[in-house]
């Protein structure tokens, strides 16, 4: 009950994702000026705890279970979190990738996951080099957070450390 | 080879519309997998996919004898089955000769358009789900289990793969209907039930392959999920890291189809309402078909809330290609009425039929869990940071474990991946359809669906079904063996009818064997018999075979009697 009440709470204050654009970072189109958003604060209330600590349980099926653990602090929280904060922002055509990369916060270290959230200069250095050489932003985009993430701190030593 | 040992916490249902087993007492069918669901009816509270078989064929306007119950006598021998610690009953049927056990499979067709859910193929349900068709030697209740091994294999219920297999098995259907037809002239009336049980086979091949289509048209479906209907073809240097991947990708496929299935059994949500996308109505989601139309749908455990449009092409599709099948047979089930107003005839294997695709909003919005609170609608957003807090665990022989810190990463990354570009594709174009048709990319290096052409090794052979055929055909043959008694007249010799009445007279067998061995006789020689005697006979009465086929074997047996007593009668005195 407490649990429900405290969601309940959130929502009506606006704090949780409602239904359509807050949420998801808005996904409508057209040529009406668009603000970018932050994403959302997610109230993890609704799903069940494991164990005492912060862990809750997302779903479980005969083979398999995903659990979420919200302390979790490494270069791919990190990593998401800037991901987040670029997605989030992004809203064509008046807020682009590369504006969203210019006015996200900066990272002051090279362990991202100890800071507030934020995307190292490398990546949109990064970024900036791809766009330029050719690539679409959305590409670019992809290139360099996901599939060869080199610029982001941690994140190749993450995949590749058994 | 490892034995993933069967834990089964939630009964997981298929993502598909919803598919039910209900044992005799209304109870949910356990094990909800494998053995016992062959043994049980899939009857009963939201058996979506039997539902829209049955509004289709009322609206193609096929006879109402089309949705009896069909009864079919299966001779087997008295092997058993672990169900759940239980020996039971064989359904798998053995060479009539070696009869000793007679057991009998109750069906409507409307319920096998659920077969996809339960069971790899006809020939699998034929086998009564006791043999493993992954071929890896796993236990057939946890081969059957949805969440371990069907699911991650399931991609073919989603575009385009499920247009190629919907492809295959209407032709499959057509084919057999096609053998109906001139099988229903040749008996000319006087064995009715011999036509009819080859038309409700090619109608079973027909509901099955109509899952496919039932599926298209579920909103959450519109998309090309990742993965193959082959564990073969998922990345990994072992079988388990295979199976790891194809478990992980289709977890995460359901959360893009719709997680209600999933979500709404956890204890702990029993009191929200999971009105997931992109099963759940809601206003951002739609879908685009070939032809330009845009409009909203949904999906599984809502079709009693499908649009209008949905419904519209659904029927069109669906309706079109159940009556090819039952048109191309000699409808001796009944003479078609009248279709329902509106429909329109369409080729239901082409792209208007599965060409429609999710939109890129749409997509998006499955990315997300809605629920509703108290009334109050909540949406929780599946993006980078949220995918990057997930621990994902698979099961193993000691239980569930999380997955290597290697593949754990490698899970994180590609969902990060998935959720942040298809947030930026939906806000550039929120109404395209390309993150529907493969542009999601990989996940895992698990390609979207489309990308995996082969047909799994496990679906239902071609046609011919008979005696001579390769295993699988051979047990479709025996299971439908009234449906098939062409072949059966045509392959059985005199020496294979006298060694099933020696078989029948076999002093060594106990009262249920001799039976059992005495039907089964009884049931093919009857096939064959001439009442008379070589020299003479009652040409007035000649055997089923003799219409069948050119130069049938034939036992002879002097009445008075029909010929079935006679049969029975030489079969055991």
């Amino acid at each position: 009950m407490k649990r429900v009440l405290s969601v309940l709470l959130c929502t009506s204050c606006g704090v949780l994702g409602g239904g359509g654009g807050g949420a998801d970072g808005g996904a409508g189109g057209g040529s009406a000026f668009r603000l970018p958003s932050l994403p959302p604060v997610l109230n993890l209330a609704v799903f069940a705890p494991v164990g005492a600590g912060a862990t809750k349980l997302l779903a479980e099926v005969s083979n398999a279970r995903v659990e979420l653990d919200p302390t979790q602090r490494d270069a791919l929280t990190a990593l998401g979190e800037c991901a987040d904060l670029l997605s989030y922002c992004y809203a064509p055509p008046n807020f682009t990738l590369a504006s969203c990369f210019a006015s996200v916060r900066g990272c002051s270290t090279m362990e991202p996951w100890t800071e507030p959230a934020c995307c190292p200069a490398t990546c949109r250095e990064a970024f900036e080099r791809e766009v330029a050489a050719g690539t679409a932003p959305n590409p670019a985009l992809e290139k360099v957070l996901f599939r060869q993430p080199d610029c982001f701190p941690g994140v190749r030593a993450a995949l590749e450390t058994p | 080879m490892n034995r993933l040992l069967l834990v089964i916490l939630l009964p997981l249902p298929a993502l598909a519309w919803d598919s039910v087993c209900y044992e005799a007492g209304g109870r949910s069918c356990s094990p909800f997998a494998g053995p016992q669901t062959a043994r049980n009816r899939w009857v009963g509270p939201s058996d979506e996919h039997r539902q829209l078989f049955e509004q289709t064929r009322a609206q193609a306007g096929l006879p109402l004898s089309v949705s009896d119950p069909q009864t079919l006598t299966v001779f087997t021998t008295s092997a058993t089955v672990d169900i759940g610690g239980t020996p039971a009953p064989t359904l798998q049927p053995a060479a009539f000769e070696q009869t000793t056990r007679a057991q009998t499979r109750t069906f409507t067709v409307g319920e096998l358009a659920q077969l996809p859910d339960f069971s790899y193929a006809l020939w699998d349900w034929a086998s009564g789900h006791e043999t493993c068709p992954l071929a890896d030697g796993t236990d057939a209740t946890l081969c059957h289990d949805f969440a371990s091994h069907m699911g991650p294999v399931n991609s073919n219920h989603f575009v385009p793969q499920s247009q190629r297999l919907y492809a295959r098995v209407h032709a499959l259907a057509l084919a057999r209907a096609a053998e109906c037809r001139p099988l229903a002239t040749a008996v000319q009336g006087r064995f009715p039930e011999v036509s009819r049980a080859c038309e409700v086979e090619a109608l079973a091949l027909e509901a099955m392959g109509q899952h496919f289509l039932q599926d298209a048209w579920s909103m959450g479906h519109m998309w090309q999920r990742w993965g193959s209907s082959t564990l073969e073809d998922f990345p990994g240097a072992t079988v388990e890291e295979k199976r790891d991947k194809a478990v992980l990708s289709a977890l995460v496929s359901g959360f893009v189809h719709g997680a209600r299935g999933v979500l709404q059994a956890l204890p702990t949500w029993t009191t929200y309402d999971v009105n997931d996308a992109m099963c759940a109505p809601h206003d951002d989601v739609r879908f685009v078909a070939k032809d330009g139309l845009v409009s909203h749908a949904v999906g599984d455990l809502y079709v009693a809330q499908m649009t209008a449009a949905q419904k519209q092409r659904f029927f069109d599709c669906a309706t079109s290609g159940l009556l090819q099948v039952y048109q191309a047979t000699g409808m001796s089930l009944g003479a078609l009425g009248q279709p329902a107003q509106g429909l329109s005839s369409v080729d239901p294997t082409s792209d208007h039929c599965f060409g429609q695709r999710a939109t890129n909003e749409a997509i998006v919005r499955g990315m997300a869990i809605q629920l509703k609170v108290i009334g109050l609608q909540t949406t929780i957003p599946l993006d980078a940071r949220f995918a990057s807090w997930m621990v994902p665990q698979v099961a193993r022989a000691s239980g569930k474990v999380p997955v290597a810190k290697k593949t754990k990463n490698e899970f994180r990354l590609s969902l990060e991946r998935v959720t942040t570009m298809a947030r930026l594709t939906a806000k550039d174009d929120p109404q395209g359809t390309s993150l529907a048709e493969g542009g999601l990319g990989d996940f895992m290096g698990v390609s979207p669906n489309g990308a995996y052409a082969s047909p799994a090794a496990y679906e239902d052979p071609p046609l011919p079904w008979g005696p001579g055929g390769p295993p699988r055909a051979v047990t479709l043959a025996r299971v439908f063996h009234v449906a098939h008694a062409k072949e059966w007249c045509a392959a059985t010799t005199t020496a294979q009818l006298d060694a099933l009445k020696a078989h029948a007279q076999d002093p060594l067998l106990d009262a249920t064997s001799k039976t059992a061995a005495c039907a089964a006789c009884t049931e093919l020689a009857v096939r064959h018999l001439r009442v008379g005697t070589a020299a003479s006979w009652d040409t007035n009465n000649e055997p089923l075979c003799q219409a069948l086929v050119p130069t049938p074997a034939y036992v002879y047996a002097p009445g008075p009697g029909t010929p079935r007593a006679l049969a029975q009668q030489w079969c055991c005195p």
